[in-house]
C-alpha cells in the first residue's frame, strides 16, 4: 500500500526549476533512500515534503489524503515527522524534556488541569514520562536523562532527534543527511540503529542522503536526483549499475562503476 | 482543594505576618510592602513572556496602565457597588481589569509576535507610547491629569486598611505565582521553552508557535492588569506618565536582575527594585543632589556586562536551598 | 500654494535632519544589530557641546560661516569621542552576548547620558545662540526660503556627500560593508572588526552630532531630553528605509519628516508623536524589513 505519493512536484526559484516534475511512490514499511550529488535538489525536496516549501507544481498526498497545502505544523498531526540535518534539538533543556515536548501532540489538558492539578494532568504527564523513558532507554539515552541537549555527543544527539520523531507514533519519518559530519563507525551505528527504529516500530522511513554508500546497505529503494531531475528509481543493485546513475556522480568521462 | 494545600497554608501564614507587619511598621514601610508584592506580580508575568518565552516586551506598564485605568474608571462610576460588596467588588474589578488588558495583549501580540527580538521589543514599546498619547488625550479618562482619589481599600472590624490590602495583594500575588508556577511545570512550560530555543524545530513537533506565543502574551497581559488594578486602589493617583517607558524598563530590569525564567528570582529583584531607591533616598542628604537615577543606570550596565544571567540565573529559589543543604552534608 | 511649497520645504529640511540621526542607528545596526539607543542622548550631548564652545567663544556676536563650523566641529568631535567611549566601554564586553542583555545595557547608557545630562546642564531648557542670520533669499508669492533652511540642506548634502564618499571609495567603507554582510567572513578575510566597529561609532555619531547643531540652529531650546523624541522618529525612519540600508534611511528620513509637516498642518499637532509610532507598527507589521530592506528566511 503506497503511503507517499508524490505527483510531479515542482518547485521554480526565478527562472530555477529547483525540483523538476519528481513523482514517487513510498510504500508502507519501506526504507527509502533518495539519493543525488550536490546541488541535486535533494533538500529543496525534503522541504517540499515537509511543508516549508509549497510547490509551484503538482500534489503530494498521504495516507490516501492530499497534503499539498498542509502547513508544516500539521503534518506532524498527520503522522510525518523529521529529523534536520544540522541537528535542532531544545539545547537548553534536558534531553528528558527534549523528548516530553515531542509528545506534546498526544496530550490534551488544558491550562486550568495544570494550575488544579488535576488527574488528567497527573495521567498524560506520566503517560509522556513513561513513553520517553521507555524510548531513551531503548536508545540507552536513559542514564543523561537530565542532561542538557547540548552536552550530549554529536552521535547521542543525532540519537535523540530521532527519539523526538518517535514520541508521537508517527507513520513516516523523514531522515536528513542523519550521517553528515560522522565517522565510518558512527555511521555504522547509525544503520543498524535506523535499521531496529522501522522494524521495531513499523514504520515507512525516507532517508535523504548524498553518501551513497550509507544507502545502499540500508534501502530497499532508491531514487536518485540529479539537477532537480528524478533520473533513476529501483533496488540498490540496479540503482549502482544504472549508467546516468553513475554519469552523474562521477561525471561523464568514467565509465567504471560505482563501488559500494 | 487538596492540591493546594501548601499555597492556602502559606497563605495563612501571610495573614498573620500581616497582622504583624500591621503593629510594628509604619505606613511607610507598609506600602512598600505592598508594593514589593504587586511589582512582583509585574515581573513573574513578563518573565512568562520575557523568561520561558524568550520573546521580549518593553511595553508591560502598557497593560499595567489599561488594568489600572479600568479598575480606577470602575471603581469611580460604581462606587456604591464597592460600599456594598467590599472586597469583592474590588475582586470583581481587578478581574476585569486583567481581563480587558489581557485582551489587549491579544491585539498586541498576534499581528506583532511574528517579529523577533529587538523588532518586538520596538513595537510593545511602541504600544505603549501609543497608549500613553491617547490617555493624554481622553478627557473622561482625565487626560494629563489622570484619575486621582481612587477608592482604596476598606476596613474591615479591628483590621487596619493596611492589612485588608495586605491580605488582598498577597491573595493576588499567590494566586500568580501558583498559576505561573505550575502551567510552567508541564506541557505548556515546555511549549513555552520550545518556542525561546528553536521555533523551526517546535513546528516540525507540530506545536503551533504562534498561538504558543499570543497565549503567553495574553496570560501576561492578565496579570499586568490585575498588577495595574492593585496600584490605582494602592496609590490612590495614576496619570499616563506613570506607566510610561521608564516603569516598563524597570520591570525588564527586575526580570533580568533577578533571572530569567525563575519566578523567585522576579520576587527577589522587584523587593530590591523597590527598596533599593528608597534607601539611596537618604544618599541624597549627604550628596545634596539626587544621584539615583544616575546609579540606577550605571548598575544596570555593569550588572549586564558581569551578572548577565541575574541573581538566580534560571533556576528557583528551592534549588539553592537544596544544593546548600547538600554541601553541608 | 504657499502653503505647499512651504510646507515642502519645511518638511525637507526637517527629513534631513532625522537622515543625519538615522544614518547613525542604521550604520550601528549593519555592523552589529544592535538598536543604539544611547545614539539620541549622543545627539543631546552634541548640542551641548556646540552650546557651551559657543558660549565660551562668543559665538553669536559674529555669526557666520566660521562661527557655524567651529560649532560643528565641536559638537561633531563631542560625539565622536562619546560614541567610541560608549562602544568601548559598554558595547564591546557585550559582544556575542544575549540581545537581551545588549538591549538592556544601550538603554541603561542611554538613561546614564540622560540623567548626568539633568545633572550636569540642569533640566531647564537653555537657548541655542543663533549661530548664522536667518534672512529670506527667495519671497516670492509661491515660496519664501530663508538663509537658515539652505544652511540646513547645504550641510545636510555636504555630509551626506563625504558619507558617501567614505562608504565607497575607501577601504574603511569597504571592511564596513563587508562586516554588513558577514561578521565572521569578514574577520576570517582579516578584516579588523574592532577598529571598523569603532569607525562606524565615530562617523555615526558625528553624523548626529551635525544634527544637532542644526536642530540648535532651527529650534533653539536645547534640553537634556532634547534626543528622546527626535531619536525615536530617526529610529522610525531608519526602519522606515529597511534598517541596515544607508539610502533608504535617508529617504525614510525624508518620508518622515514630509508626513510629520503635513499631518501637523492639515490634520492635528496631538498626533504629531502618535503618528511616529503608528507608522513604525504600520510598517513593522505590514512589512517589517523595510522599504529597501532584505528579506531574510531562515535556512532549515
Amino acid at each position: 500500500m503506497t503511503l507517499l505519493k508524490a505527483e510531479s512536484l515542482s518547485i521554480q526559484f526565478g527562472g530555477l526549476k529547483a525540483v523538476d516534475k519528481v513523482s514517487l511512490e513510498i510504500e508502507k514499511g519501506q526504507l527509502f533512500g533518495l539519493i543525488g550529488p550536490n546541488g541535486a535538489g535533494k533538500t529543496t525536496f525534503f522541504n517540499l515534503l515537509t511543508g516549508v516549501y509549497k510547490p509551484t507544481e503538482g500534489k503530494l498526498f498521504f495516507d490516501g489524503q492530499e497534503i499539498t497545502n498542509v502547513p508544516t505544523v500539521s503534518r506532524s498531526h498527520l503522522g510525518i515527522r523529521r529529523t534536520f540535518q544540522n541537528i535542532r534539538l531544545f539545547k537548553g533543556l534536558t534531553v528528558l524534556e527534549n523528548a516530553l515536548i515531542a509528545f506534546d501532540q498526544n496530550m490534551s489538558y488544558s491550562l486550568f488541569d495544570s494550575f488544579l492539578k488535576s488527574s488528567k494532568f497527573h495521567l498524560q504527564e506520566k503517560e509522556a514520562y513513561d513513553k520517553a523513558l521507555k524510548l531513551l532507554t531503548l536508545f540507552k539515552l536513559d542514564l543523561n536523562k537530565n542532561d542538557k541537549a547540548s552536552d550530549l555527543s554529536y552521535g547521542a544527539q543525532r540519537k535523540l532527534e530521532i527519539i523526538r520523531t518517535l514520541m508521537s507514533d508517527p507513520q513516516l519519518i523523514l531522515l536528513d543527511e542523519p550521517a553528515a559530519g560522522m565517522n565510518h563507525s558512527e555511521t555504522a551505528q547509525l544503520m543498524d540503529l535506523i535499521k531496529k527504529v522501522r522494524d521495531d516500530f513499523k514504520l515507512t522511513i525516507l532517508l535523504i542522503e548524498h553518501d551513497m554508500k550509507l544507502v545502499m546497505g540500508l534501502c530497499e529503494q532508491i531514487a536518485v536526483l540529479d539537477h532537480g531531475n528524478k533520473i533513476a528509481q529501483g533496488r540498490p543493485d540496479e540503482v549502482s549499475r544504472d549508467p546516468q546513475v553513475i554519469e552523474a556522480y562521477l561525471g561523464p568521462d568514467l565509465d567504471s562503476g560505482v563501488t559500494t | 482543594m487538596k492540591n493546594f494545600k501548601l499555597p492556602l497554608l502559606t497563605y495563612i501564614v501571610l495573614l498573620v505576618l500581616g497582622l504583624i507587619l500591621q503593629f510594628s511598621f509604619n505606613a511607610y514601610i507598609q506600602i512598600l510592602i505592598l508594593q514589593i508584592l504587586m511589582y512582583s506580580i509585574a515581573s513573574m508575568s513578563l518573565n512568562l513572556v520575557n523568561g520561558f518565552t524568550g520573546q521580549f516586551s518593553l511595553g508591560h506598564a502598557g497593560f499595567m496602565a489599561v488594568g489600572a485605568y479600568t479598575s480606577a474608571f470602575l471603581s469611580q462610576t460604581f462606587p456604591a457597588f464597592l460600599e456594598t460588596t467590599h472586597l469583592f467588588g474590588f475582586f470583581i474589578f481587578s478581574l476585569i481589569a486583567g481581563l480587558i488588558a489581557s485582551f489587549f495583549g491579544y491585539l498586541v501580540g498576534l499581528p506583532s509576535l511574528r517579529l523577533k527580538g529587538d523588532y518586538l521589543a520596538i513595537v510593545t514599546l511602541g504600544f505603549g507610547e501609543i497608549l500613553r498619547v491617547f490617555l493624554l488625550n481622553i478627557e473622561p479618562l482625565g487626560a494629563a491629569r489622570g484619575i486621582s482619589g481612587i477608592i482604596p481599600y476598606p476596613e474591615l472590624g479591628f483590621l487596619d486598611r493596611f492589612w485588608v490590602s495586605f491580605a488582598y495583594v498577597s491573595f493576588w500575588f499567590l494566586v500568580c505565582l501558583v498559576f505561573l508556577w505550575r502551567i510552567t511545570r508541564g506541557r505548556y512550560g515546555r511549549q513555552f521553552m520550545s518556542v525561546r530555543e528553536d521555533e523551526v524545530a517546535a513546528l516540525s513537533l507540530g506545536l503551533s508557535t504562534t498561538q504558543i506565543k499570543v497565549s503567553s502574551f495574553v496570560i501576561a497581559s492578565f496579570f499586568a492588569g490585575v498588577a495595574g488594578s492593585l496600584y490605582a486602589h494602592l496609590i490612590s493617583i495614576i496619570t499616563p506618565t506613570v506607566f510610561g517607558f521608564m516603569m516598563s524598563v524597570n520591570i525588564v530590569v527586575m526580570v533580568v536582575l533577578g533571572g530569567m525564567g525563575s519566578f523567585s528570582g522576579s520576587i527577589i529583584a522587584a523587593a530590591f527594585m523597590t527598596v533599593m531607591p528608597e534607601v539611596l533616598r537618604s544618599l541624597q542628604s549627604v550628596t545634596g543632589i539626587d544621584l539615583r537615577m544616575i546609579l540606577f543606570s550605571l548598575s544596570l550596565i555593569l550588572i549586564m556586562i558581569f551578572k548577565p544571567h541575574g541573581l538566580l540565573g534560571e533556576h528557583e529559589l528551592p534549588y539553592f536551598l537544596k544544593k546548600m543543604r547538600r554541601k553541608k552534608v | 500654494m504657499q502653503d505647499i511649497t512651504q510646507h515642502l520645504i519645511n518638511g525637507l529640511s526637517l527629513g534631513s535632519i532625522y537622515a543625519l540621526i538615522a544614518l547613525g542607528y542604521t550604520m550601528v545596526y549593519g555592523v552589529l544589530q544592535l538598536i543604539n539607543f544611547a545614539h539620541s542622548d549622543i545627539y543631546m550631548m552634541g548640542a551641548f557641546a556646540s552650546y557651551y564652545v559657543s558660549r565660551w567663544f562668543h559665538l553669536e556676536d559674529n555669526p557666520g560661516i566660521a562661527s557655524l563650523s567651529l560649532a560643528l566641529i565641536a559638537s561633531m568631535t563631542a560625539c565622536a569621542l562619546l560614541g567610541v567611549a560608549i562602544e568601548r566601554l559598554a558595547y564591546r564586553p557585550l559582544r556575542g552576548a544575549p540581545k537581551l542583555n545588549i538591549l538592556i545595557t544601550a538603554i541603561g547608557v542611554s538613561l546614564f547620558l540622560e540623567f548626568s545630562g539633568q545633572l550636569i546642564f540642569g533640566a531647564d531648557p537653555k537657548v541655542f545662540p543663533s549661530l548664522i542670520e536667518d534672512v529670506p533669499l527667495i519671497d516670492t508669492e509661491f515660496v519664501v526660503l530663508k538663509s537658515l533652511e539652505v544652511t540646513v540642506f547645504v550641510i545636510t548634502l555636504l555630509a551626506l556627500g563625504i558619507l558617501h564618499y567614505l562608504v565607497y571609495k575607501t577601504k574603511f567603507g569597504k571592511s564596513m560593508r563587508a562586516i554588513s554582510h558577514n561578521m565572521t567572513t569578514a574577520s576570517i578575510l582579516g578584516i579588523n572588526v574592532n577598529k571598523v566597529i569603532v569607525i562606524t561609532f565615530m562617523v555615526g555619531s558625528a553624523l548626529a552630532g551635525v544634527g544637532s547643531v542644526l536642530v540648535g540652529l532651527k529650534y533653539p531650546k536645547i534640553e537634556p531630553l532634547m534626543g528622546v523624541m527626535i531619536g525615536l522618529k530617526a529610529f522610525v525612519a531608519a526602519v522606515l528605509g529597511g534598517i541596515g540600508n544607508m539610502t533608504g534611511a535617508v529617504i525614510g528620513a525624508l518620508l518622515m519628516g514630509l508626513s510629520e509637516e503635513f499631518v501637523v498642518a492639515y490634520l492635528s499637532s496631538t498626533l504629531r508623536d502618535a503618528l511616529a509610532f503608528g507608522l513604525l507598527i504600520g510598517i513593522l507589521i505590514w512589512k517589517p524589513s523595510g522599504l529597501f530592506g532584505k528579506n531574510s528566511i531562515e535556512k532549515v
